[in-house]
């Protein structure tokens, strides 16, 4: 061995020639990049494809790419979550950021209004109902009723990275698809602060409701608020900001600061990404009613434009497809107990969503179409904040957290499984569907074809 | 679903991954800032965004670059895919033959004499043994398009010089390749065989360039009907994907195909009028106005989170490494000015100010640092392996510094309005001295973006 050699070598300390060592054992990895870079194509064209398949054959495109994340992750080993280290869960967020700000560029206030009574009613039911009935199937589980709240509160919201793509791909109409948007967004607000006054409570051995109350309100209208006012702050640099060359992705590169800002101030960054989407969308009617916008700025503010807008769906469908498969690959199935509980955790939830849909939109001044209120109970997916609410018992040290954890996930996976299949079956005329169509009663309320004959 | 146990041992709560993605919408307005800087002060916006990397990095461990091994890797790729095809599509037949037989010389005299003085300093200085120093000048013989062609499209060269040097890169990316890797065997099989050294190279050439443009044809023919898809204009990365890893996979070179696939779409009215029109009666699409947009802010946004990522991931744990990195640097960089004048002669009539920046580019990249970490399996004393690979991360590192710290230093020559003219730097005139007697009379002060249409 040569001297010089010898004396860097002397400089090293063990864990660094092991890092090396491990380094040398990933350089096979990297010559496995031109593949890897190869089916990262494949998948674009694969999700194009599965989309067709799904506008024909009502085949979702979800479950397929979570059953090619399943076949790449834990089935065939090619991919562990482990590979992707922390980036999968930043991942996760910006996907949710951006198909959140995304959803919000398409909804107008007028819709909003027509929806909100109809969404907080679902929002709230279904929340509470699920809280109270995974908590009563804890009790008779034998398992402490705090813990079971908790897991109830966990499972309470819906997924808005799984809904909003399910709702632009359904014919549904534009009330029924903005207020299933809306609850997916407003669950996860509920979702967060109550699992964690759970926790809490069960740390501390009580419970403060008047400080939970103020914690979802603060965190609903703050966000909203900082969402609205960043959207017509950035709508007034926007013109600007265009001068810039390649400066498109500026915009969502300021959701994601608007984001940051309000997760970190601890209000809800999902909802001030979808205000601000809607406020995007909404800016001439914010500046024609705002006299304080009107005496601020002179200016009209400017819209997003079609370039803009064509470019975020495409991103969006691009987040979306690896969303779905990360999603798949980081499904563990080697334990079958908590797979199990999910499995009828799931069932209960699915069928419950019958009489919760019932009860919140039965008396709806404006009624909503009988398919509509069909969709929106076979719409009922678990996902990112669920996932992440469950990992953090366990990190908190509470007992049953790692059983926690495994059950929440074995419902995300079940529940979007549901969701995908319960989606087009009710589309047919099936027995499934003549069943949810008679839970519903179809005399009182209009389905789309009969509100057609009788236009 | 295991994402727990990632958020578990990574400790990643909600609040920090807020923060996570503030940072990230933060670095995307940064990148617009260090563009800005670098049209006013001509500082590159490279060494910022490598900065950014060194400082969340190595110096204070906020990101591990070795949880990022995987992904980072994945990033590098598709950057430099996407790079090369987006630099492709602004390349016309014209320049490109202008450009080639240039490009050719200035890329074999750049890699022969880089590689001999690597070779030689690494075999008598550091008495490493001969063929894995001589691996280690071919490792170093290239230049990196990942930090070449935004840097020669910031500067807006002249389309010939662009194209020459966009060219060098990409060419002797395979050089380096296949060198390197058939070093390595032989260091495993105590010999070297020549035929198929030159097999693979002219394999790795050639038919990558084939497979590019049949792929570009093929795509063109297609494009309009894809286009009726939704969301379908990120299907054409898409496939540059799928053409890139096709190559690779069977061993030629995917950065070839890349460029080669962005170079036929940009060129296939020509390739359809020249060649197709007798077998094909459809008329190939363009990609339009939108698309190309599309493409150019991918690039940004790749560009920004790679050259962060080559800041975070240079490991540089012992300091004689760095210094000897650091020695090696300064005399690739000494002798690249010789190779510059020897090589762009004054009959390709290209201007002083564009042959002083094609002297000061030759910065190290990706291939290097993924060739060296390949040596490491390849060579059988672990330590010699580890040693190498530090060297040419401090190369790479200070090759991208001295290429950002020299450019400005040229610029200052004509860019400073006339009262200023006095501050013109020494560095300027030393080399505007340099490349005095290979000028025709008047060609320095040629106007840095007269001699075509810019590159950008």
């Amino acid at each position: 061995m040569p001297d010089t050699i010898q004396q860097v070598i002397d400089t090293l300390v063990t864990p660094e020639v092991q890092e090396m060592v491990q380094q040398s054992a990933n350089a096979e990895a990297s010559s496995n990049t031109g593949l890897t870079i190869a089916i990262l194509g494949l998948l674009i064209f694969a999700a194009h494809l599965f989309t067709e398949i799904f506008s024909r054959k009502r085949i979702p495109d979800v479950l397929l790419l979570m059953i090619i994340g399943l076949l790449i992750g834990p089935l065939f080993g090619w991919v562990k979550p482990s590979d992707l280290g922390s980036v999968a869960s930043v991942f996760t967020t910006i996907t949710l950021v951006i198909i959140l700000f995304e959803s919000g560029t398409q909804l107008n206030f007028n819709t909003l209004l027509n929806s909100i009574r109809g969404t907080m009613k679902l929002t709230l039911i279904n929340f509470f109902v699920t809280m109270v009935v995974v908590a009563l199937l804890g009790l008779i589980a034998k398992v402490n009723f705090l813990t079971s709240l908790m897991l109830g509160a966990i499972l309470g919201g819906t997924s808005s990275a799984v809904v909003i793509p399910m709702v632009k791909q359904l014919k549904i109409s534009e009330k029924g698809g903005t207020i299933l948007i809306l609850e997916s967004a407003f669950s996860d607000v509920l979702c967060i602060v109550f699992a964690w006054a759970f926790m809490q409570a069960i740390q501390s051995g009580s419970m403060n409701v008047g400080r939970v109350i103020g914690e979802i309100i603060s965190s609903f209208i703050l966000a909203t608020v900082i969402g609205v006012i960043a959207s017509i702050l950035w709508s007034y640099v926007l013109d600007r900001v265009r001068h810039v060359k390649n400066s498109i992705l500026t915009t969502p590169a300021f959701v994601f600061i608007v984001y940051g800002l309000n997760e970190w101030l601890g209000f809800s960054g999902a909802i001030a990404a979808l205000a601000f989407g809607i406020g995007m969308a909404n800016i001439d009617s914010i500046y024609g009613s705002s006299t304080i916008v009107k005496k601020l700025f002179k200016e009209h503010p400017t819209k997003l434009n079609e370039t803009e807008q064509q470019l975020f769906s495409e991103v969006v469908f691009l987040l979306k497809t690896f969303f779905f498969i990360y999603i798949g690959i980081s499904i563990k199935i080697d334990q079958w107990l908590p797979i199990l509980i999910g499995l009828l955790i799931t069932v209960v939830l699915f069928v419950l969503r019958i009489p919760i849909v019932k009860l919140s939109a039965n008396r709806e001044k404006e009624s909503i179409l009988l398919e509509d209120k069909m969709f929106m109970s076979g719409i009922v997916p678990k996902g990112l904040a669920a996932a992440v609410l469950a990992t953090i018992p366990m990190q908190h040290g509470i007992a049953g957290g790692e059983m926690i954890q495994n059950i929440v996930f074995a419902v995300i996976l079940f529940s979007i499984i549901f969701t995908s299949i319960l989606v087009p079956v009710m589309e047919k005329n099936n027995a499934i569907s003549r069943l949810y169509r008679r839970c519903f009663d179809g005399k009182k309320d209009p389905s789309i074809t009969e509100m057609l004959e009788q236009e | 679903m295991d994402s727990t146990s990632q958020i578990i041992s990574t400790g990643l709560s909600s609040s920090k991954i807020g923060l996570i993605i503030a940072i990230i919408g933060l670095l995307i307005f940064a990148a617009h800032l260090f563009s800005s800087i670098f049209s006013k002060r001509r500082i590159p916006d490279v060494l910022f965004l490598i900065l950014i990397g060194l400082v969340i990095g190595p110096l204070t461990h906020l990101v591990d670059s070795d949880k990022l091994t995987l992904l980072g890797s994945i990033l590098s790729a598709v950057t430099l895919v996407l790079i090369l095809f987006e630099s492709g599509i602004q390349l016309s037949f014209n320049n490109l033959k202008d450009s080639f037989k240039p490009s050719l010389k200035l890329t074999a005299l750049n890699f022969v004499v880089s590689a001999i003085v690597v070779w030689l300093v690494v075999w008598l200085g550091l008495k490493v043994d001969p063929v894995i120093s001589l691996t280690m000048g071919c490792v170093l013989g290239g230049t990196a398009s990942a930090v070449v062609i935004p840097t020669v499209r910031q500067l807006k060269m002249s389309q010939k010089s662009a194209t020459i040097l966009i060219l060098e890169a990409a060419i002797g990316n395979v050089f380096s390749i296949v060198l390197a890797l058939a070093l390595l065997h032989a260091v495993k099989s105590k010999h070297v065989e020549f035929g198929m050294i030159f097999g693979d190279i002219f394999s790795s050439f050639i038919l990558a360039t084939l497979i590019g443009l049949l792929g570009a044809i093929f795509w063109a023919l297609i494009l309009d009907k894809v286009r009726e898809i939704k969301y379908s204009v990120l299907t054409t990365p898409a496939f540059v994907f799928i053409i890139y890893g096709i190559n690779e996979w069977m061993g030629y070179s995917g950065a070839i195909a890349a460029l080669a696939f962005g170079i036929g779409m940009a060129n296939i009215d020509g390739i359809y009028d020249g060649m197709l029109k007798k077998v094909i009666k459809k008329r190939p699409a363009n990609l339009n106005d939108t698309e190309r947009a599309l493409f150019s802010e991918l690039v940004l946004l790749l560009k920004t989170f790679f050259f962060v990522y080559v800041g975070i991931s240079i490991q540089l744990y012992a300091w004689q490494p760095i210094v000897i990195g650091l020695a090696i640097t300064v005399l690739l960089y000494a002798v690249r000015f010789p190779v510059v004048r020897l090589a762009i002669q004054n009959k390709y009539q290209i201007p002083t100010q564009e042959r002083m920046y094609m002297s000061v580019t030759t910065p190290k990249g990706l291939t290097a640092a993924v060739l060296a970490t390949q040596a490491m399996a390849f060579i059988p004393d672990v330590e010699t392996g580890f040693f190498i690979r530090n060297i040419v991360f401090s190369v790479i590192l200070f090759s991208i510094v001295i290429n950002s710290i020299l450019i400005p230093l040229i610029a200052r020559k004509n860019k400073i309005p006339k009262s200023d003219a006095g501050k013109e730097s020494d560095f300027s005139k030393v080399m505007v001295e340099m490349f005095k007697d290979h000028d025709q009379p008047g060609a320095l002060n040629h106007p840095v973006s007269s001699n075509s249409e810019v590159a950008d």
